[in-house]
């Protein structure tokens, strides 16, 4: 009895959330554990209900058990119950119950009988509980979830807003038409529809109650907001069909809109179009019977412009659903894709025709329309058809041919239209043609004519030899334009066979020829050529340009076709970057342009290729595979087996990563056997190079790696015979992967050095920092492999943190050494180093970084690995040493994430998650560290964005910047480099202050911005301090006024708005105000990182960035982080101060006036003085959170000052 | 509240054993433990206890291999993650600022309605129990506590056994009014 009214006493102070911490999660134990608890509180629940009910709680009681108690509907409900018993026993009194008519459903009183204790009593209860509860759910309940889509089906009952289906809503017809137009939908539905579908998604937050919310944004036409909750629901259940069939309606709307927009060179919407297919197509995995995927899969890959494929979606859907009023629609589609096929496209001889009428006509806008549209990889139709025509004319027919003056007429056109010479010098070569240099002329253009459809054969020897033939003719007749067209063609057969020095060789001479001459056609074609021979030697810098040039001839020109084919060598180069942004620009722009432009669909392989391509290393296989079927289609009608193989050893890469093995060993071999029919050739001995360097990777993913290592070596051999290098460093990693897996360490070691040397080489070919640093931050890889051999297979640590270095901020190091600047290409800014040779910029190796590393520094290093951690501690007196910890890189990688989330959300989970990264980076070395030493950290990947100082030791519960000055380094050598630079400076020195805060800005810049008058605030705090100062405030603060006085001052600061620009890190700017008077440019005025990175600033030792997120813009795996303070490093200043993230005005005034005070009054160097004035906002009253503190770090090298 | 991911079944099998090697027995004691975790939300006061227990009995499983070394059995390391995700339920209540309304005054005809339902269950119970019932929740204050003690004497049981009894009944009562309501609603629709 003693437990019994102890146990009661616990559940009634429980239920009123009476009891402590401590009981309460002792009494829980036992609820979850015992059954007697359970019960209990169950009946004190009721008798708390009817002690509430009849006023017999105590004040405090009742507060509680209304505050707390009260609260879910279940008890609700027991209320109910309770004040209905309370009701009856009032008014009945004592007697009986007057009987009453009973209803079917007492009918289940007949199971509660069988019990008649009180145990089964309560089981029956139970069950009859259980069963009335399942009868109401199933005939009369209905939820929020119902009730929110039933009306949101009423909402759209006369019209759908959006052309994809969404699943379990009725037919209505769609609505194309755009912007703010009324629409006929019901809002009142549409409203209980947000009312209840809010509701539901509150209460139960599950998988059902996302997707419904997901529906109703996407009827919204609010795409983004649906693919939020969709994506949730994905998450929640991940093999519900519907779910993903309406996530991939979402993206074909998202992707719609994004078509719409007037810039059509984002590549956005071919991205969003190939995620939508992709989730189509796991719906359809999920359940092949699913309408709705069926049909918004056609509809995508009608936007994606595959037509065949979205026929026979379209037939596959109206096979399922013949008879509905989606089927109306499927068939309306189908036919206007069948009509759009059957469009007429003229011949070659109506096009001739065409042009002879409007020639003869004058009309020259329609004989100009007709010639651009002629241009072909063997020159003009139109051209060579009057050339051909004239040649085969009577020779002796006495007047000029109308053949020839229509060419005359043609080449004088092109002359006003483009002022492309080439034309009519060929013209004038036939004016002038004797008889018997017309019959050498006619054979000549033969063999040309015979060599073009052997390079189209893939028999490119044979071809060169006519080639060749073709043009002595052309040269000892004088036919200049002919003579270049031909070596043209020949520099395009090398370039394809490859033979690529033969090519080099002719394009030298060719293209300043064509410039000479102004043959532009002839010149974008030769720049087209030769792009493609740089790309193979890897010149990828040299490459682009010469493929922006091509383009802008192209464009210049009018010509459809190599238009069309500029923009994809385009986006295929900077696909091989990794730049897949830029690429699926080019790729959309090369869309809208066939579109527009009405390209045939037998010219389209390159276009369904390209996408592919960018789908696939976007990982989005299913996607891919689509175009690359149709690719492959193409390229088998077009019989040219350089690009039937191509497409074969695509399609099988992708099957490969599908884990469809067998189907994509088939098609590799496939590929295979297209050259092998030509292997005498050397165009023939490339296919099978290639492909059999595409099969080692197919065989090493399926782990056959005997299988792949004699695939690679087959392909290195092909590829040495041919002198060609391009694909040496795929199939040499290839191999040391390979090597690995079969633990065979001494050929993966030889391997590894021969990656790491064509590695750097291709590190001095890719010029533009934006190309190199997507280039290595997909090769990271190999560094992480590397780092991972040599640590934990060879045991030899220092070799793992020497590949760590050699990895690590490469670009900065070689702009730090050589200088920077800015070019503007067609892609936008860009950056280069200086040109100079490697051994300019030396990396050091740990024995050297020991050695050089001042005596008051700790270097501690990461290298964040696949699935561990290494951490090198590198002290002079200590030399190197090091640990690691098993730690997923994702793990990590999520964990900064939520530890910096929470820190700048002030969430109270906060300490926990710095805590735990703490335990993963600190506590493993915490005995090696010394609390008199600065640490400077060398962060890896996500590491750049730990707040170190923030780090909270488990023990102390201290914060790392209590016990330590801290700094970080991009990598060790740029550390000792900059220390060394602030070395140089005296300790102690009247230093030169420029101090910039709170500069006047024009709102329309962005009006979420405010005025900063904290910034103002600041710099006047600490200025007196210095004794030559520069204070620019408000207007003063003009760009002009700032960059005159930087340049000699030793100490800035700066206290404004820095605005990012995702686009481009190197527009990314201080905002600063306009000069005056010049209020039309006050929209741009602001000191860009692009200019900091051209200046010298070799005066100034220490740069404070008092402004948002100033330290890092951008992440890359290799070199690191990307921001403001970079741009400093590379100008020469030794030390910046920088943020982490978007900081508080206010905060950071007073850590900056404390920082500056202690540097200036107490002689603190710049880490002493940051942890002292970090220090003192965390002593403060309640101390501050690391928001307002650990954003801010020093960057660069170690100084005393 | 952030959610965590979804056990995989590996993970979820593990739980499962883990409970009991008995798999039938297993599922028992996790659907116990798992309407358990909703009461005890309930009793924190919280809405939604059964998307809370999903996330607790999701949270232990997917630390399964971990938990398991170091705790006898599932419900032993329930505790703390009751607490994170009430926590994490307290600070999404409050960043909503939900302040439930009190609900409003039932009209009259739904109070017949309940009181003509709970008549027609009250005959449902046999007459000892409609006697018992009877008794049990008549009279006020110090008037109930005196029916009650002579209401255990002449049932001959403790006041505890009485306690639990009247509890029962009461129990399938309610279920029964829940019915009826329900039935009463969709008839007059």
């Amino acid at each position: 009895m003693a437990h019994n009214d102890h146990q009661q006493s616990d559940a009634r102070r429980y239920l009123l959330n009476q009891l402590p911490d401590a009981d309460q999660s002792a009494f829980e134990l036992r609820l979850l554990s015992e059954d007697d608890t359970l019960a209990e509180l169950e009946i004190v629940e009721d008798e708390l209900i009817d002690e509430y009910l009849a006023n017999e709680l105590s004040p405090d009681e009742h507060q509680r058990f209304e505050e707390h108690f009260l609260i879910t509907p279940e008890r609700e409900n027991k209320i109910r119950t309770a004040q209905a018993l309370k009701r009856h026993f009032k008014t009945v009194g004592p007697s009986d119950p007057k009987p009453t008519p009973r209803r079917f459903w007492l009918r289940f009183k007949a199971l509660g009988r069988l019990f008649s204790s009180p145990i089964p009593a309560a089981v029956s209860a139970l069950l009859l509980v259980v069963i009335g509860l399942a009868v109401w759910r199933l005939v009369f309940y209905q939820s929020d979830l119902d009730k929110g889509l039933v009306a949101l089906n009423e909402a759209f009952r006369q019209e759908r807003p959006i052309e994809a289906r969404v699943t379990e809503l009725d037919y209505a017809p769609y609505n194309t038409t755009r912007g703010n137009e009324s629409r006929p939908v019901n809002t009142i539905e549409l409203s209980k529809a947000q009312f209840h579908l809010l509701q539901a998604e509150q209460d139960r937050r599950d998988a059902a109650a996302y997707h419904a919310l997901g529906k109703f944004y996407l009827l919204q036409r609010e795409p983004d907001k649906a693919i939020q909750y969709l994506d949730r629901a994905v998450r929640s259940d991940a093999n519900n069909a519907q779910v993903y069939a309406d996530l991939g309606g979402a993206l074909l709307e998202k992707a719609k809109l994004e078509l719409d927009r007037v810039n059509t060179g984002d590549g956005k919407a071919l991205e969003d179009l190939g995620r939508s297919l992709e989730n189509l197509k796991r719906a359809l995995e999920i359940d092949p019977n699913l309408l709705e995927p069926l049909f918004n899969r056609a509809l995508v890959h009608q936007y994606q412009g595959l037509t065949e494929a979205a026929k026979a979606d379209w037939r596959a859907y109206l096979e399922k659903d013949p008879d509905s009023q989606w089927a109306t629609e499927a068939r309306k589609n189908l036919k206007e894709l069948d009509d759009g096929q059957s469009r007429h496209s003229p011949d070659g001889n109506e096009t001739f025709d065409a042009f002879m009428r409007a020639y003869k006509a004058g009309d020259d806008t329609a004989a100009w329309e007709i010639y651009r549209r002629s241009h072909a990889p063997s020159g003009n139709d139109v051209t060579n058809t009057l050339v051909d025509r004239f040649l085969a004319e009577n020779a002796g027919s006495g007047s000029t041919s109308e053949n020839l003056q229509a060419l005359m007429y043609l080449g004088q056109l092109e002359i006003r239209q483009t002022n492309d010479a080439f034309t009519l010098d060929l013209a004038r070569v036939y004016l002038s043609a004797s008889p018997q240099t017309r019959g050498l002329l006619i054979t000549a253009r033969q063999e040309l004519a015979s060599g073009r459809n052997l390079v189209d054969q893939s028999r490119i020897d044979e071809a060169v030899k006519l080639f060749a033939s073709v043009r002595s003719t052309f040269e000892k007749v004088g036919n200049i334009p002919e003579l270049f067209a031909v070596d043209r063609a020949m520099a395009h057969g090398f370039a394809v066979q490859p033979n690529l020095a033969r090519g080099q060789e002719i394009l030298a001479r060719l293209i300043p020829d064509c410039e000479s001459k102004r043959y532009k056609w002839l010149l974008a074609e030769s720049l087209t050529n030769r792009a493609h021979i740089q790309s193979n030697l890897n010149n990828y810098s040299e490459a682009i340009n010469d493929g922006n040039r091509a383009l802008q001839l192209f464009q210049e020109l009018h010509d459809v076709r190599n238009r069309l084919g500029a923009f994809l060598q385009l986006a295929s180069l900077y696909l091989f970057l990794n730049d897949t942004e830029i690429s699926f620009s080019f790729v959309r722009r090369a869309m809208a342009f066939a579109q527009a432009e009405g390209v045939p669909q037998a010219q389209l392989w390159g276009l369904h290729v390209a996408a592919s391509l960018n789908l696939t290393a976007l990982h989005l296989y299913r996607a891919a595979l689509d175009y690359q079927t149709e690719a492959l289609q193409l390229a088998l009608q077009s019989r040219r087996p350089l690009i039937i193989s191509r497409s074969y050893q695509w399609l099988g890469l992708t099957f490969g990563a599908l884990r469809q093995f067998d189907i994509a060993l088939e098609s590799l071999q496939n590929a295979y056997e297209q050259g092998r029919s030509l292997a005498h050739e050397r165009n023939g001995q490339n296919m099978m190079a290639n492909a059999s360097l595409k099969m080692g990777d197919l065989y090493r993913l399926s782990g056959d790696h005997t299988s792949a290592v004699a695939a690679y070596e087959e392909s290195l051999r092909l590829f040495e015979a041919l002198e060609f290098g391009h694909y040496s460093y795929a199939a040499h990693k290839g191999k040391f992967l390979a090597y690995l897996a079969q633990n065979n360490d001494a050929l993966a070691s030889q391997e590894l050095s021969i990656v790491f040397d064509l590695f750097d080489s291709y590190r001095e070919k890719i010029l533009a920092e934006r190309q190199k640093n997507f280039f290595f931050d997909r090769e990271q890889d190999t560094c992480d492999l590397a780092i991972d051999f040599s640590y934990f297979r060879l045991g030899d640590r220092d070799r793992a943190f020497d590949y760590s270095e050699i990895c690590r901020a490469r670009s900065l190091r070689e702009l730090m050494r050589r200088g920077a600047e800015v070019t503007s290409g067609a892609s936008g800014l860009d950056l280069r180093s200086k040109p100079g040779r490697p051994e300019d910029t030396p990396m050091l190796k740990s024995f050297e970084i020991s050695q050089q590393l001042p005596e008051q520094v700790q270097l501690v290093q990461f290298g964040m690995l696949d699935k561990k951690l290494v951490i090198w501690v590198i002290t002079r007196a200590s030399g190197v040493s090091s640990k690691s910890i098993d730690v997923e890189s994702a793990k990590l990688t999520v964990l900064v994430a939520t530890a910096v989330r929470q820190i700048r959300q002030r969430d109270e989970d906060a300490p926990a998650s710095l805590k735990a990264l703490y335990t993963f980076l600190i506590f493993p070395i915490k005995d090696q560290l010394d609390q008199n030493k600065v640490i400077c950290f060398v962060p890896d990947k996500a590491l750049h964005y730990v707040p170190f100082g923030a780090l909270l030791s488990l023990t102390s519960d201290r914060y790392l910047a209590e016990d330590y000055r801290l700094m970080i380094s991009p990598s060790a050598t740029i550390l000792i480099g900059s220390s060394k630079k602030a070395d140089a400076w005296p300790a102690q020195q009247a230093e030169r202050l420029l101090a910039v805060g709170n500069p006047w800005f024009e709102r329309s810049v962005d009006p979420n911005l405010s005025d900063l008058p904290d910034a103002e605030r600041e710099v006047r705090g600490f200025a007196l301090d210095y004794p030559f100062r520069s204070v620019l405030v408000r207007d003063r603060a003009t760009r002009k006024a700032v960059i005159e006085q930087l340049t000699s001052a030793n100490v800035a600061h700066f206290a404004a708005h820095y605005q990012i620009n995702p686009r481009s890190t190197l527009s990314s700017k201080l905002l600063l105000s306009p000069e005056r008077g010049d209020r039309a440019h006050s929209q741009t005025a602001g000191l860009d990182a692009g200019s900091i990175y051209q200046m010298n600033l070799e005066n100034t030792k220490l740069v404070v960035l008092a402004a948002c997120q100033t330290g890092i813009e951008q992440q890359f795996e290799g070199e690191g982080p990307i921001g403001f303070a970079r741009s400093f490093l590379v100008a020469g200043v030794p030390v910046v101060v920088a943020s982490l993230w978007p900081v508080d005005s206010d905060a950071t005034a007073e850590l900056m006036i404390t920082f500056h005070k202690a540097r200036r009054n107490k002689q603190m160097s710049t880490t002493a003085a940051l942890m002292h004035a970090q220090q003192e906002m965390i002593a403060r009253e309640n101390g501050f959170s690391p928001y307002y503190w650990a954003g801010f770090t020093v960057i660069g090298g170690y100084s005393d000052y | 509240m952030k959610r965590e991911r979804d056990p995989t079944k590996e993970e979820f099998e593990k739980l499962l054993a883990w409970f009991d090697s008995d798999r039938d027995e297993a599922g028992r004691k996790f659907q116990l433990t798992h309407s358990r975790l909703i009461r005890v939300f309930a009793a924190r006061g919280c809405i939604g206890g059964d998307y809370l227990a999903d996330e607790v009995m999701n949270r232990v499983a997917v630390r399964v291999d971990l938990l398991i070394t170091k705790y006898p059995n599932p419900v032993c390391c329930c505790g703390g993650f009751i607490d994170n995700v009430h926590r994490e339920y307290l600070r999404e209540q409050r960043k909503r600022e939900n302040v439930k309304p009190l609900p409003p005054p039932r009209p009259a005809e739904e109070l017949e309605r309940e009181d003509q339902c709970l008549k027609e269950c009250l005959e449902t119970l046999t007459k000892p129990q409609q006697d018992l019932v009877k008794r049990y929740f008549q009279g006020e204050k110090r008037g109930r506590i005196v029916n009650r003690k002579k209401l255990a004497a002449d049932l001959a049981l403790t006041a505890n056994a009485l306690r639990i009894r009247a509890h029962n009944l009461r129990k399938e009562l309610h279920a029964c009014l829940v019915m009826c309501l329900s039935q009463a609603r969709a008839s007059k629709q």
